[in-house]
């Protein structure tokens, strides 16, 4: 019985050893020196991001950058940068998506770096990336990716249905549907997902809805949801919903996979990071899609939205702020950092230098050497969306409320008019200020 | 608490010829019912861990392309290769810590319970129904909760992003407290407790050589109950820790998420490294179940 104990104690003592071997080496790269550089901490969701922090170390004697790779997803890496804010163990610099710059800075975690030289950049980056980093005077981050829309779709299968030409405008989008569903009751030309709160955002983005603006000199909050705008939206999808021309399965399901496979879902409006998707979603499709700008509602206009993007903030909190911007700035307009960026993590860069790079200009084999990048880079987004200071709350009930619509069969814009109830109520409970 | 087998336990003491009986009732209605039952409850929890497994052979667009609950191309090997290399091997660093992480804190609570709980059960002292009462209340909080509140105290000592953040809170366990006491009454006879104190025995002695021995198919249990806690706790590392260098597999599974930004698309490492961290714990369950049935059901009858 005495040796069970023995061994036990003796491997709990060696574990117990290992353990404060690797706290001594995590210590050692932690930055808690007061003389030498300036230790920053940035955090990223982003794959592969350290290589670029050891490029600004190199060439930044006084700063020392370490880069942090996190946990991605909205309802882990946002309460993480909160409550990390709230205890003061804060990153310096942190990646921030466009669509929750507002939530945080409600929540008093970003720094507006206007005053450390933001806007002397401002004229490197696409003015629709810059205007999701600014409220008024204030500067809350420098864009680092955008996500422009264009569609997606199978030529083949348009082909297939006897059509020529991809859809220049919505209208010719919704003669299709009826074409590519006839080719058999599984057809669609699209599907329609109603948990998708991000992609039907980015659609009334492109018909010109702003749902949210902010008057800065009351501070106080304008909604317009339900806008002519929002609802002409609505009603050209519930037309397609009523007569059964678009699938409603759920974006980045499996069946959804499968579908795009296939060809029974024959295009998908997307973002320029949707690329990553089809190509890896239907590896074996190579050589049937092509891209074309997105079906326009006036036709010979170029007016496109946007699906994702972020930027890199500097976060409340920080004891060297000045240096965090620098490091930012550096970020996202040093050619060496963002051709890491665009060659090996992936970014279709909110820097215009950096669109010429041959990353993005160079003809994409799997799209029959189209250059799909092009069509994203002209894509026109208006710089005119403003995302909501509880955006968390916001898709929670958009998703709940259009869900609900699909699947009762009702009305797509009374689901409209019942969030713009809801978002005010939502504001008014965390005390923010609305303008009715 | 524990009715049903407190009669069944009488039933077969009073009739123990009827034990042949047994047998033949096995194929009566009711039995067939229950297999059924037991039968379907059987799929319901290994389907997903079928899936995991099935899905652990396929590429990305097998995954989504393909028939969930059969194979497709297999990818297996690749996907090992890749999951153990990808960001210079950080997966394997991941695996390290997960089981530094469960293994000493699995053990350090299972100690501490048992001694809490020992003293709980067999020694007399004023505030004791007290103290049991509050390690019950503490059973009720769901960990999740204390998240947040652990991060702000680590803060204020300095402990974030250590493995101290995550090790120190797993110690304490009310539930492991409150089945240690229960073992205690039970398997710690006070006659043999006092037939040591008679031998001279000193009070640290009793618990460490004579108590404990008896005490094990508990200890196991506990032991079971702490490290399965550890290894799947999510929100408790999510906050503490911030290196990569430091999560334990599941934190560092979600840095491999989807992220848009990124053309890299990782499902197939996420599936197999999912598949790759609970096979230590069906290992665990599988050598140690004959400790933990008996310590289960010592609890159930005793309680």
């Amino acid at each position: 019985m005495r040796s069970w104990y023995t061994r036990v104690s003796l491997g709990l003592a060696i574990l117990l050893g290992v353990a404060t071997i690797l706290t001594t080496l995590a210590a050692c790269g932690s930055p808690s020196q007061s003389s030498g550089p300036v230790q920053l901490t940035f955090w990223s969701f982003n794959q592969q991001i350290t290589e670029q922090a050891a490029i600004f170390n190199r060439t930044h004697p006084n700063i020392h950058v370490t880069a942090l790779k996190e946990p991605s997803g909205p309802n882990q890496y946002y309460p993480k940068v909160i409550s990390s804010v709230n205890a003061g163990n804060a990153p310096d610099v942190a990646l921030i998506e466009y669509q929750y710059i507002p939530t945080m800075v409600s929540n008093g975690a970003l720094v507006d770096i206007s005053q450390y030289g933001a806007n002397s950049v401002k004229s490197q980056f696409a003015s629709s990336a810059w205007s999701q980093v600014t409220r008024g005077s204030a500067v809350y981050g420098i864009p680092q990716d955008t996500g422009p829309m264009g569609l997606f779709y199978r030529k083949d299968i348009f082909q297939r249905a006897g059509i020529s030409s991809p859809p220049a405008t919505w209208a010719e989008f919704a003669q299709d549907a009826v074409k590519i569903h006839s080719l058999g009751p599984n057809y669609y030309i699209t599907a329609f997902p109603p948990s998708s709160t991000g992609w039907l955002q980015s659609l009334m983005w492109q018909a010109g809805a702003t749902w949210f603006s902010i008057d800065t000199a009351h501070n106080a909050w304008k909604v317009s949801i339900n806008s002519a705008a929002s609802k002409q939206v609505a009603a050209y999808w519930q037309d397609l919903l009523n007569r059964g021309l678009v699938s409603t399965v759920a974006d980045f399901s499996n069946d959804w996979g499968a579908a795009l496979d296939k060809g029974t879902i024959a295009s998908w409006p997307s973002a320029v990071w949707g690329q990553g998707v089809v190509t890896s979603d239907a590896q074996d499709t190579s050589g049937k899609w092509a891209v074309s700008p997105m079906p326009q509602w006036t036709a010979g206009a170029n007016v496109s939205g946007m699906w994702g993007g972020s930027a890199i903030s500097v976060i409340s909190g920080t004891k060297h702020p000045k240096e965090a911007a620098e490091f930012a700035e550096w970020y996202l307009t040093n050619t060496q950092s963002l051709t890491i960026g665009v060659k090996e993590i992936g970014w279709f860069p909110a820097n215009l230098a950096a669109r010429s790079f041959p990353e993005v200009t160079s003809p994409n084999p799997f799209f029959s050497n189209q250059v799909i990048d092009t069509i994203f880079a002209n894509a026109n987004v208006p710089a005119t969306w403003t995302w909501p200071p509880d955006l968390t709350t916001v898709n929670k009930d958009m998703g709940d409320d259009v869900n609900s619509a699909v699947a009762n069969k009702t009305p797509l814009s009374g689901a409209l008019d019942q969030l713009q109830q809801q978002v005010i109520q939502d504001l008014h409970n965390n005390n923010i200020n609305v303008e009715s | 608490m524990a009715t049903t087998p407190l009669d069944l336990d009488q039933r077969s003491r009073r009739e123990p010829e009827n034990q042949r009986l047994v047998g033949a009732r096995l194929l009566s209605t009711k039995n067939i019912a229950a297999y059924i039952f037991l039968l379907a409850l059987t799929v319901y929890f290994l389907t997903p861990l079928y899936w995991l497994a099935i899905s652990a052979t396929k590429n990305n667009t097998d995954l989504f392309s393909s028939f969930g609950l059969w194979f497709a191309h297999f990818n297996l090997w690749q996907n090992l290769y890749e999951t153990f290399t990808y960001g210079n091997g950080e997966y394997v660093r991941w695996i390290i810590n997960t089981a530094l992480y469960a293994v000493v804190g699995g053990f350090l609570s299972m100690l501490i319970s048992v001694m809490a709980g020992y003293a709980l059960a067999k020694y007399n002292f004023p505030g004791r129904s007290l103290v049991f009462t509050l390690v019950l209340g503490a059973v009720l909080v769901p960990p999740t909760t204390l998240a947040l509140p652990t991060y702000l105290l680590m803060s204020k000592v300095h402990l974030t992003n250590t493995y101290w953040a995550v090790l120190l809170p797993a110690l304490l366990s009310p539930v492991g407290v409150y089945l240690a006491r229960v073992y205690a009454t039970a398997a710690a006879p006070d006659d043999i407790l006092d037939a040591a104190r008679v031998d001279g025995a000193g009070e640290f002695r009793i618990f460490w050589q004579v108590a404990l021995p008896l005490l094990r198919p508990g200890l196991i249990t506990i032991f079971l109950f702490q490290f399965v806690a550890i290894w799947n706790n999510f929100f408790l590392p999510l906050v503490v820790l911030s290196d990569p260098t430091l999560f334990p597999i599941n934190l560092g599974l979600a840095t491999w998420n989807f992220d848009p930004a990124s053309h890299e698309l990782l499902f197939n490492l996420i599936v197999t490294g999912s598949l790759i961290s609970v096979l230590p714990l069906i290992v665990m369950f599988l050598v140690l179940q004959r400790y933990w049935r008996a310590g289960l059901a010592f609890g159930s009858v005793t309680g």
